[in-house]
């Protein structure tokens, strides 16, 4: 059973990163540790079943096109924001909401 | 006889035209007229929802006394595994109500949004996305397809909480999201043990599998309830997870907070009914282990935090959100009973609940237009516009249990409920907490109807007729339902043949 | 159908529904509404009085009829037997008479149709309540009637006293609902049904928890005490007096605050099905409930002699003449298990009759002299004997009945409850109650004095005062022509109620009680006639001054004061979790969340001082503190054996 406990742990890492960081990035990473954690629990429990194989494929190929385009995502919004930094993110979010609002209202 | 296809039917029904809403909507703009094709839109997609749910429901009760049914995707393989759906008496009430209510909202949000704003478009596809994963959430009978339907919903809740793009809702959307990250890796980690324990996660097999299970495995499983149900707590509110709700209701529009409130609030304690009643079991009918302690314990939290922080709210969609984390805790109550009366009592409470969260969101989303947003604004409201405060003080003291409308049954079923299993402190600390709950009700009525307007004005304002409609089908319900529950519990009734416990 | 049948069923649904045609009816004619409502409640009284015979006739055994309402949990029904039917007949009566006086009382106030509307549903509801045939229909009528006051004391919304009244009220009574509501809960527990049939049964089988019964009782006493405004929870009343006087007259003196005299004469009823259960509530149900009604009679009696509110002398009169009642109930079974044996319950049905009718005629005559005068205050009245001489005339008979002199209604009734009381109480409830009856007298005769007697005052002399108009005088001439009868009515009432009396009805004459009531009259009689009417000064500076004693009086003993006090310890602690919660979770540092609904506005400009993974932190630190506490209840109620 010491890869529950693994996968706990990674899940208290995912977490703590969740809190602690506010770069996307990173805020990705810890994303990806917490459903990693689920997935060892799921695939390492399943092999007794004989799904080990199946579950481990499956969800490797899940994974990989989420993070994919995830990180497509994560690149426009870099782009577009000139920044990775959550906080400055939604402080020109705002911005750009005012602004909308305002043309709006002048139209 | 039911078939996997009309199962599936109501959902992708409302899946897919929450697709083709957005080019639909598209070519709506086009014409003069907007609003009334947009309400003939929606009204379709219901009616055509309506009918495939009365199909099933029709289909299901075709053969008298039908037991709970579990059908699976493909149809032949092991439903242990497979993709599956389970029906009987609780998910199709649920379905029905989710149908219903979600119906009246979307009447309400199709008047109430601009249709010419840009958003407004998104907004209403995505409501009906989240009605159909409801619908399949509460339809799904094993716990991944839950799961999955149930995130679909949740994220979906998140974008209708971001109608308005400011800094408050961008911050109370993001809180939100972090708490469903944090739930959902609860969760899916909790299932991820119990389907290495049981080799399943289909309800029926879990509690089949979960009745043998001894030793170090016992360990696991609690260990795995204890991240499932603090995983579905978060998302239901229990206190003390429940800071993201008041927040999230607040910054939400109207039609927004009616919904989540309504539905995804109210539908959360869903899957608590499923895995407490159904595969661990209530402990006096031989459950794994005893979980009474801790649901009162959380209960009994709930509707105190609730109704204390309730009492000093100074914004008025704020305190309705705080009675809605009390009406959470009543609910509990009910669950942590686990018998007949307790199921009877938590299933009518849903739908009061429901009822009645809406009305309240809808009722002072009308008012919130004219500005009047904190409760000293409130002041002679009431003479100002009186059909929209009228709908306000009728969701009050239903909240508050003021027979005869619904929410005294329902909180009367409850109570009744937990002294039967003799959790009479439990049912003390709820009376006495509605109690609480008339005395703030009955200030907002006292600054509504018995204080003058701040500014001295006192013109009454012209109230949107079509707004009002949907508000008073609502209040129409709870008058209804309070007097005649017997509408509702002829509809549970056949549940009670159907306990796990019951079913030999 | 029979006859009673349809009645019993026609009598609260007729009202019920008629009200839903007020507002239709009042939108084309006000006349046709007014006659609508006084041809309704005509109806009403009889279909009461058609109930009556069957009832006399019968063995004293209840009749029942029910229908389906919520399967397998209640049927919907109605019960017929003397106290429902006794309790009909009154409020019939009553609305029929108040029915009639507001079209002179409420003419020209506007809001009329919301007015009768309301008035109409009460009728229903509060006959639906002492007619019904189990506790949760009982329960959900009872809730009408507190709702029906709510609203009809709250009438005047436009006065922000009259709000607050209402909203007050309604609190402090709704403390009383929850304790009944609690009771029923027990009950349904314990019996498995709300039909009193059923409870009765289940007592007769001998089969129940006494310790759970008596707690029961002790519910079912804390819902009457709040509903009929007793000590502790008596100062709503006073409160109440915001109504328009007719609805003071209704609710607050013939009816409303007597559904907690019906609740517990209901009670004792049913309780009495089990002999034993009588016995073992007599040592300390019985007596708490004489010891409230003898409390609050004297306190009502004593705040009777301070107020200056002419509605508020009435209203204190009420909430000390109900306590006489309790007092009567308090004693009933101390020496018996039978109810038909018993003298105090008896009493204090009879006495519940007799004050309706005289306190009914003081809000009458106090409306018509307001309505001349448009004030309540006392200190502005004065020497009224000339300008009004039909409701002087009228009010010396009121003033005689409520002091219990013979031959009036009130001496047969009050005599009854001194008999018993004096039978049955201690020393201390004996000497208490002699006191209240005394200072009764003494603030009717400083009522009377005050309105009445002496130099009239300026304001009245500013203003042409005029006597009531014929439609108000009528009603409360028939109520003082029965009060001056009623007495007579008692041994017929009696065996109405299939009750044994000892007294004939001149016993009461004879019996001990009668020399020390008339002599005590005296002196109270002499006070008051030398301060108020002789102008004699002493008392009054006395009573002007500020000393301990009227400090308590002008405090109505400091109730309120204790009410608001908790009410904002409530409020403190609450704004003190607010504080403790936006400390920890606030993402905008505000003052108890109020600049939210700013920040949420479009278009506000908001500077993040936090980023919000700050107080995320913070949320999730909740979260894992809740999951441990989840890990921590399942683990003590579970264990964790095994690794």
């Amino acid at each position: 059973m010491d890869f529950v406990i693994l996968a706990l742990v990674m899940l208290a890492i995912g977490i703590y990163g969740l809190l602690t960081n506010r770069q996307l990035l990173k805020v990705f990473i810890s994303i990806e540790l917490i459903a990693t954690a689920a997935t060892l629990n799921f695939v390492m429990l399943a092999s007794p079943q004989g799904l080990g194989e199946a579950l481990l494929v499956l969800a490797f190929s899940v994974d990989t096109a989420v993070s994919a385009v995830i990180l497509a995502l994560l690149v426009l919004v870099s782009k577009r924001y000139g920044t990775g930094d959550l906080s400055k993110i939604i402080a020109k979010m705002q911005e750009n909401a005012e602004k909308e609002e305002s043309e709006v209202e002048a139209q | 006889m039911v078939t996997i296809l009309d199962v599936i039917l109501p959902i992708f029904t409302l899946i897919v035209a929450a697709l083709i809403t957005i080019p639909i909507f598209r070519a709506i703009r086009k014409t003069s007229h907007k609003t009334g094709l947009t309400a003939a839109w929606f009204i379709a997609v219901f009616a055509i929802a309506s009918i495939t749910i009365v199909n099933l429901f029709l289909s299901y009760y075709s053969v008298a006394n039908p037991a709970p049914l579990n059908l699976t995707l493909d149809g032949t393989s092991n439903p242990a595994i497979a993709t599956s759906f389970l029906i009987d008496a609780i998910a199709l009430y649920m379905a029905i109500i989710i149908v219903g209510i979600a119906a009246v909202v979307m009447v309400y949000t199709v008047f109430f949004v601009n249709s010419a704003e840009r958003p407004s478009d998104r907004y209403m596809a995505i409501m009906l996305l989240l009605t159909g994963a409801l619908v399949g959430a509460v339809l799904s009978g094993d716990l991944l397809t839950f799961f999955i339907f149930w995130e679909a919903a949740t994220a979906a809740a998140a974008f209708l909480m971001l109608y308005r793009k400011n800094a408050f809702s961008l911050n109370a959307t993001l809180k939100y999201l972090v708490m469903v990250i944090i739930a959902s890796a609860f969760v899916l980690l909790g299932l991820s043990i119990v389907y290495g324990i049981t080799g399943s996660l289909n309800y029926i097999a879990v509690r089949e599998a979960i009745g043998t299970i001894t030793g170090a495995d016992m360990n696991l499983l609690i260990i795995a309830f204890v991240f499932v149900a603090a995983g579905y707590a978060i998302e239901a509110a229990i206190v003390p997870f429940h800071f993201w709700l008041p927040d999230a209701y607040t910054a939400a529009p109207a039609p927004s907070a009616a919904f989540l409130s309504a539905l995804v609030d109210q539908g959360s304690y869903y899957i608590l009914i499923r895995i407490l009643l159904f595969i661990i079991l209530p402990p006096s009918v031989g459950g794994v282990f005893d979980w009474t302690l801790m649901m009162a314990a959380l209960a009994a939290l709930t509707m105190i935090v609730g109704n204390i922080f309730a009492l000093i709210q100074n914004n008025i969609k704020r305190l309705i959100a705080y009675i809605c984390v009390a009406d959470v805790g009543y609910n509990l109550v009910a669950i942590t009973s686990a018998n007949e009366l307790g199921l009877q009592g938590n299933l009518y409470f849903f739908l009061i609940g429901s009822l009645t969260t809406a009305l309240a969101f809808m009722a002072v989303g009308i008012i919130n237009r004219h500005g009047f947003k904190k409760l000293d604004d409130f002041a002679g409201v009431g003479k100002k516009m009186p059909w929209s405060s009228l709908a306000l003080v009728i969701a009050g003291l239903s909240f508050a249990g003021v027979p005869p409308l619904g929410g005294f049954i329902a909180k009367y079923f409850v109570f009744t409920a937990a002294i039967s299993v003799d959790l009479t402190w439990l049912a003390i600390i709820g009376v006495l907490t509605s109690v609480l709950q008339t005395a703030y009700i009955f200030r907002l009525v006292n600054i509504m109807y018995g204080k003058a307007p701040k500014d001295g004005v006192t013109t009454r304002i012209k109230e949107n007729k079509y707004l009002l409609i949907p508000v008073f089908i609502l209040v129409v319900a709870i008058f209804i339902f309070g007097l005649f529950p017997n509408l509702v519990l002829e509809l549970i009734q056949p549940m009670l043949s159907q306990l796990p416990w019951t079913v030999p | 159908m029979m006859l009673e049948e349809f009645s019993a069923w026609f009598v609260w649904i007729i009202p019920l529904i008629a009200s839903l045609f007020v507002p239709v009816i009042g939108k084309y004619s006000e006349k046709a509404r007014n006659y609508f409502v006084i041809a309704i409640a005509g109806i009403v009284g009889v279909l009461a009085l058609s109930l009556v015979p069957s009832v006399w006739s019968g063995e004293g055994e209840a009749i029942t009829y029910t229908i389906p309402w919520i399967s397998g949990f209640v049927e919907a029904g109605v019960y017929i037997d003397s106290l429902s039917v006794l309790f009909t007949c009154l409020v019939a009566f009553f609305a029929l008479i108040i029915a009639v006086y507001s079209q002179g009382y409420m003419k020209g106030e506007e809001g009329l149709t919301r007015y009768y509307y309301l008035l109409l549903l009460f009728i229903g509801s509060m006959i639906g309540l002492v007619i019904s045939d189990n506790m949760l229909q009982m329960f959900i009528f009872w809730e009408m009637v507190g709702l029906c006051s709510y609203a009809l004391i709250s009438f005047w919304y436009k006065k922000p006293e009259s709000i607050h009244s209402g909203v007050k009220v309604f609190i402090m009574t709704r403390i009383g609902d929850i304790m009944l509501l609690a009771a029923i809960a027990i009950l349904f527990y314990m019996f498995g049904t709300f039909s009193f049939h059923g409870v009765i049964e289940g007592l007769q089988s001998g089969v129940f928890n006494t310790e759970l019964m008596v707690i029961t009782a002790f519910l079912v006493l804390g819902g009457a005490v709040a509903k009929s405004a007793q000590f502790p929870l008596f100062t709503w009343l006073y409160s109440a007096m915001e109504a328009p006087t007719s609805v003071s007259a209704l609710l607050h003196a013939a009816t409303m605050v007597k559904a907690g005299i019906y609740l517990l004469s209901r009670f004792i009823l049913i309780f009495a099905a089990a002999p034993a259960l009588i016995v073992a509530l007599q040592p300390y149900w019985f007596p708490t409930i004489s010891w409230i009604g003898v409390i609050t009679a004297f306190i009502g009696a004593t705040l009777g002699l301070m107020t200056t509110d002419i509605k508020g002398v009435l209203a204190y009169s009420t909430v000390s003449q109900i306590g006489f009642m309790m007092a009567g109930l308090g004693t009933a079974m101390a020496h018996t298990t039978d109810v038909a044996m018993s003298t105090g319950w008896f009493a204090s049905l009879f006495h519940m009759v007799s004050h309706a009718f005289f306190e009914g005629l003081g809000f009458l005559l106090a409306g018509g002299i307001i309505h001349a005068l448009g004030t309540r205050d006392m200190r502005l009245m004065g020497g009224l004997k000339k300008a009004m001489p039909l409701t002087f005339a009228l009010m010396i008979i009121m003033i005689v009945t409520t002091s219990g002199l013979p031959p009036f209604a009130a001496f047969f009734s009050k005599g009854l409850i001194l008999t018993s009381v004096m039978d049955a109480g201690s020393l201390i409830q004996t000497i208490l109650i002699f006191a209240a009856t005394a200072i009764t007298f003494a603030y009717c005769i400083r009522m009377f004095s005050l309105v009445f007697m002496g130099k009239p005052s300026e304001h009245i002399s500013k203003i042409h005062v005029h006597e009531a108009p014929k439609i108000m005088l009528v009603p409360a001439a028939i109520l003082a022509a029965l009060c001056i009868v009623w007495g007579i009515a008692q041994p017929y009432i009696a065996s109405f109620m299939h009750i044994e009396l000892e007294h004939t009805l001149l016993g009461a004459f004879t019996s001990a009680e009668t020399p020390i009531f008339l002599l005590l009259l005296l002196p109270a009689f002499l006070l008051a006639y030398a301060s108020y009417y002789k102008n004699f000064m002493g008392i009054r500076k006395i009573a002007a001054g500020k000393n301990p004693l009227t400090a308590i009086l002008n405090h109505a003993y400091f109730i309120d004061d204790l009410y608001y006090g908790i009410a904002k310890g409530i409020n403190g602690f609450s704004a003190a979790l607010t504080r403790f919660e936006n400390a920890l979770f606030a993402h905008i540092p505000d003052k108890v969340g109020s600049d939210i609904s700013d920040a949420a506005a479009p278009g506000h400009v908001m500077t993040l001082k936090k980023g919000p993974s700050d107080s995320f932190r913070n949320y999730v630190a909740a979260a894992v503190l809740g999951f441990i506490l989840i890990m921590v209840l399942i683990v003590l109620t579970v264990g964790f054996g095994g690794i």
